[in-house]
């Protein structure tokens, strides 16, 4: 009967003054629903769509576009109505004028709350159902739709719910707008703040993490942010490609479960009498400054560490730490205390949190946890994968594609290597070296670093970059390729059904590029598969002697829309049955074929730069062909030296090519142009190893 | 009855109330008195459950009266800040009200409405100040709470009005359970309508005591003696909190009825003595003297 009567009074005198902010929402979602369905509709006629792609288009709409679209409205609607709640805590008039009602603070905080709701449920419901109707009248209606538009009412409604509960939290634990207004923008945008300083702080101290990865940064930090606004963009991700809905309902669901009982016993336990000051608890006052201050004086010292050059970077770092933490800290002062004067009061505090930036600034710099040096033990590693997608030359922009319903889907992947003792060893061995091999020059050596990824029966994760050398490389890809998964993966793409191949383009060893006639497409396409399949892993390891890109279009997507594919594939000297089919185009398949008529060099890398040198000699033209290797076919288990800048003259080409010289086959005359250089500069030779002090040292004896 | 019981309130390094100890009765009108930062506000804000003593309690009818619903139920508060919702009319004011007060006398209000020519379909923020103070009174009384708790309510009402409302307290006050609590810092606003009267000081209760017995028990009496001798044994029979000359004329404050001091002084042959009316602020300045305060300084 209390309850009743309660609700009978709100509905009646409570929307008296507050109906602008349902009939504003109803805007934003008319904008967002009806207006943008209509548009998409209009559009996709307009791009000549069949019934069935537009089906599939709006289908994807649903998922996808509305999401996004509503998800803004809903930021919106939260935002309004928590401020419009609970805004009156700021003033002591409004809380005297409310809180000598006869009503129980819960009870207020509640009818509040669900007053809220029904403000942004009614107009969003209203206009969904009206974005449906627009749907219906335009033919697409069907049941499953009417669950997707369900769904989405679910994503938003906790959405709001975690947004709205958000602002509250933030209003119920401070006492005047700049305050809240700082909260509320730091609730929202700490998680992915603090996640872009400890990035910034990893990237520049830990030489072995690694950003190439866009999945490790959503789970790392914008999963972990607590953040809506991050949230909504992976949950959008996540949903549009049909996963992780209830997971992520649920994930978000508890965080605002979390946050309004947060907001619930600040807004209960509130003192009234702290209306017009800056923090209500004076102990959230005290961990809002450590949670500010700490990730501030980090910020600031690893911006001044970035924008520093030479080698007074760690000054500007210290520096950067003492400057960010000091003025943080000075600057909260005067707003909690809204007095100028109190600039460099709680200066015990200012100690602590200044202690702890130090802690953390020298964790970092000096990596006192370890994390270069990280490595599962063996016992305790369940698998270990390697991203070659950085070190597969052209082949990198193959996606996985997994085929389901006649639709394809590609992905990032990761190739799995068997697990052996002897591999578990290798990689020790390179985790070792990391220090060494990143001083100085040295990592010259290692061209591109190999990414791995550690899964251990914990399911626990990690991701390390290393640099390594050809070798270890070869024996890593070695150990992905007896797992059976690695060039299925990698040539996943052609069991993309050949009606959509719409050309097959053949890279030679000379640069040039050649469009295979349809006719022969087929058959190149099977002998190309077959000698996949057949090859051994150390042809893979080769060197190769053509590459063929291939390009499908129109391929059906999960998602309902059609796709472009575009794969690559290098094709070996033992690629039998391809390379009889490319013969007959005429064109070189090695070196050998190839009449150079010069090359131009230019040794790199060096203070005083070397000028550049032509080579016209025949037979050293020859000598020097064995080691040449096109641009575009340089993998990371081929050793090239990039110390030297070579451009090669074919004979009958007006233009000149780049080329790698491939490490191992450098003719002595090559080097030696090196080393000259090198000693021009004062530099010690990069062929210089100590085998060959020894040797000099025991012919000396 | 409400009863305060070493009620004290803390706002950082101020001590807005400080151990205060007062019982109001039912049907009589309280006035709280005192200086600015007195603690009067702070006093009634926790009497209406906003914000919480630190330490002590405030009991209406026996129960604590913060985050008590049902309690919160008998009074009405009225602050002095005089705050409506942005586009209110009184009649969505009484609307409001409605919900929350079930006892609330919609007739009365309308009739009342008429008597102080307010219009309830006018929006509040155009009233003046006068009449927000009106209007507030008159919601007040209509919610028909027990208890109505006025904080500065009747500074800027004038005289007929304020003449207006004490009657409307009086005749609420004879026509069921009403007992009005106001809080002012003016001594002379409360004289006409408190029965019993509170002084705060300090963030404490000076005193509490009943108007009238007070106005019973002190007199202020202008004498003439011719005879010194006579002047000082009335002295020391009277039990006198305040005494002054001006040349031969003698003006005393003393205690006891207005029979009994006549009775001593005429029994010494004055050649002329006279009661003077005493304000209610005389009465203060004389109690608060003799307890040892510097009238003066408090209501500066």
């Amino acid at each position: 009967m209390k309850s009743k009567t309660f609700l009978n009074n709100s509905l009646r005198s409570r929307v008296k003054g507050q109906l602008w902010i349902p009939i504003l929402l109803a805007i934003g979602f008319f904008l967002a629903f009806p207006v943008a369905g209509i548009m998409s509709l209009e559009n996709w006629d307009g791009y000549r769509y069949t019934a069935e792609q537009i089906a599939r288009c709006y289908q994807n709409l649903w998922k996808d576009g509305f999401v996004l679209s509503g998800a803004i409205i809903t930021f919106a609607a939260a935002f309004i109505n928590g401020v419009n709640g609970f805004w009156y805590l700021y003033s002591s008039e409004k809380v005297d004028f409310y809180h000598c009602l006869p009503v129980k603070r819960s009870r207020m905080f509640w009818q509040k709350v669900t007053a809220g709701i029904g403000y942004f449920l009614i107009p969003y419901v209203a206009m969904e159902f009206l974005a449906v109707c627009v749907g219906a009248l335009r033919g697409y209606f069907s049941l499953a739709l009417m669950g997707m538009a369900l769904k989405m009412l679910f994503v938003h409604l906790v959405l709001y719910l975690w947004s709205y509960f958000c602002v509250v939290l933030a209003i119920s634990l401070t006492g005047n707008l700049l305050m809240g207004g700082l909260m509320t923008a730091g609730i929202f945008l700490y998680g992915p703040i603090f996640g872009y300083i400890m990035e910034a702080s990893k990237i520049n101290f830990f030489q072995t993490y690694t950003t190439n990865n866009s999945i490790q940064w959503n789970q790392e930090y914008a999963g972990l942010s607590f953040s809506p606004l991050t949230m909504i963009s992976i949950l959008r991700n996540e949903y549009s490609t049909g996963q992780g809905y209830w997971k992520n309902i649920l994930l978000m669901l508890l965080l605002a479960v979390i946050v309004a009982a947060a907001a619930f016993f600040a807004y209960k336990k509130r003192p009234m009498e702290t209306a017009g000051k800056s923090m209500v608890y004076r102990f959230v006052g005290i961990l809002v400054e450590f949670m500010i201050v700490i990730p501030a004086g980090l910020g600031t010292g690893i911006l001044f560490y970035m924008l520093s050059g030479g080698g007074k970077k760690d000054l500007w770092y210290v520096l950067g730490l003492v400057f960010g933490t000091l003025l943080i800290h000075c600057l909260l002062q005067v707003i909690y205390k809204l007095d100028f004067r109190k600039f460099f009061d709680a200066k015990l505090q200012l100690v602590l949190t200044g202690a702890c930036v130090a802690l953390a600034a020298l964790v970092f710099r000096f990596d006192l946890l370890g994390y270069d040096a990280y490595l599962p033990e063996y016992e305790k590693l369940e698998k270990i994968e390697v991203s070659w997608s950085v070190l597969s030359g052209r082949e990198n922009i193959n996606d996985k594609y997994e085929e389901k319903d006649g639709t394809f889907k590609g992905s990032d992947w990761w190739s799995e290597a068997e697990k052996s003792s002897d591999l578990y060893e290798d990689i020790r061995y390179i985790v070792e070296k990391q220090e060494e091999r990143n001083q100085g020059e040295s990592y010259e050596n290692y061209a591109n670093p190999i990414t791995l990824k550690y899964t251990c029966s914990s399911g626990k994760t990690a991701v390390r970059k290393y640099w390594a050398s050809a070798e270890e490389k070869k024996e890593i890809l070695r150990a992905c390729d007896r797992t059976g998964e690695y060039r299925k993966n990698k040539y996943s793409f052609l069991q993309i059904p050949s009606e959509y191949l719409k050309s097959i383009n053949c890279d030679y060893i000379n640069e040039e590029s050649y469009s295979i006639p349809q006719k022969e497409r087929e058959a190149l396409l099977e002998a190309l598969k077959q000698d996949i399949e057949d090859a051994d892993t150390e042809t893979l390891l080769g060197i190769p002697a053509a590459g063929l890109s291939f390009n499908y279009s129109n391929v059906p997507g999960t998602d309902g829309e059609q796709t472009d594919v575009w794969g690559y594939a290098y094709v070996y000297p033992e690629y039998e049955r391809t390379l009889a089919i490319l013969k007959e185009t005429g064109y070189p398949l090695s070196m050998e074929e190839i009449d150079i008529e010069s090359v131009k060099y230019s040794v790199v890398g060096l203070r005083v730069s070397d000028e550049e040198k032509y080579l016209t000699d025949r037979k050293a033209l020859e000598e020097l062909k064995k080691a040449l290797i096109p641009y575009d076919f340089e993998t990371g288990w081929i050793d090239i030296e990039d110390r030297i800048f070579v451009s090669v003259k074919i004979a009958g080409d007006r233009n000149e090519s780049v080329y790698y010289l491939i490490k191992d086959r450098m003719p002595q005359f090559m080097k030696d142009e090196v080393e000259k250089e090198y000693e021009k500069n004062g530099e010690q030779s990069p062929y210089f190893t100590e085998d060959m002090v020894e040797a000099e040292e025991s012919w000396i004896d | 009855m409400i009863e305060i019981k070493e009620c004290s309130k803390r706002f950082g390094k101020i001590q807005a109330v400080n151990k205060v100890t007062l019982d109001i009765c039912e049907r009589e009108v309280f006035g709280l008195v005192g200086s600015n930062g007195a603690g009067k506000s702070t006093l009634l804000r926790m009497a209406a459950g906003i914000i919480r003593p630190d330490s002590g309690e405030i009991l209406i009818d026996d129960s604590p009266v913060y985050e008590n619903e049902e309690i919160k139920k008998n009074f009405f508060y009225i602050s002095d800040n005089c705050y409506f919702p942005s586009n209110y009319t009184a009649k969505d004011l009484v609307e409001f009200y409605k919900g929350y007060y079930p006892g609330f006398q919609i007739q009365r209000y309308k009739k009342m409405m008429e008597h102080f020519h307010l219009d309830e379909n006018r929006k509040i923020h155009t009233f003046s100040k006068g009449m927000k103070k009106q209007l507030l009174v008159i919601l007040g009384v209509s919610a028909g709470t027990k208890y109505l708790f006025c904080d500065e309510t009747f500074d800027g009402l004038d005289p007929v009005m304020r003449q207006a409302i004490k009657s409307l307290f009086a005749s609420e006050i004879m026509s069921r359970e009403f007992t009005p609590v106001i809080a002012s810092h003016n001594l002379r606003e409360l004289e006409e309508i408190c029965d019993h009267v509170g002084l705060l000081h300090k963030g404490g209760v000076l005193l509490s005591r009943d108007l009238e017995d007070m106005k019973f028990h002190i007199h202020k009496i202008q004498c003439v003696f011719t005879d010194k001798k006579k002047e000082q044994e009335l002295e020391k029979e009277l039990e006198i909190l305040k005494i002054q000359r001006q040349g031969s004329l003698m003006l005393i404050v003393a205690r006891g009825t207005k029979t009994e001091i006549l009775q001593r002084i005429q029994a010494k042959n004055p050649l002329f003595c006279e009661v003077i009316p005493l304000t209610l602020e005389e009465i203060f300045i004389s109690e608060t003297e003799v307890a040892g305060y510097e009238i003066k300084n408090i209501f500066e």
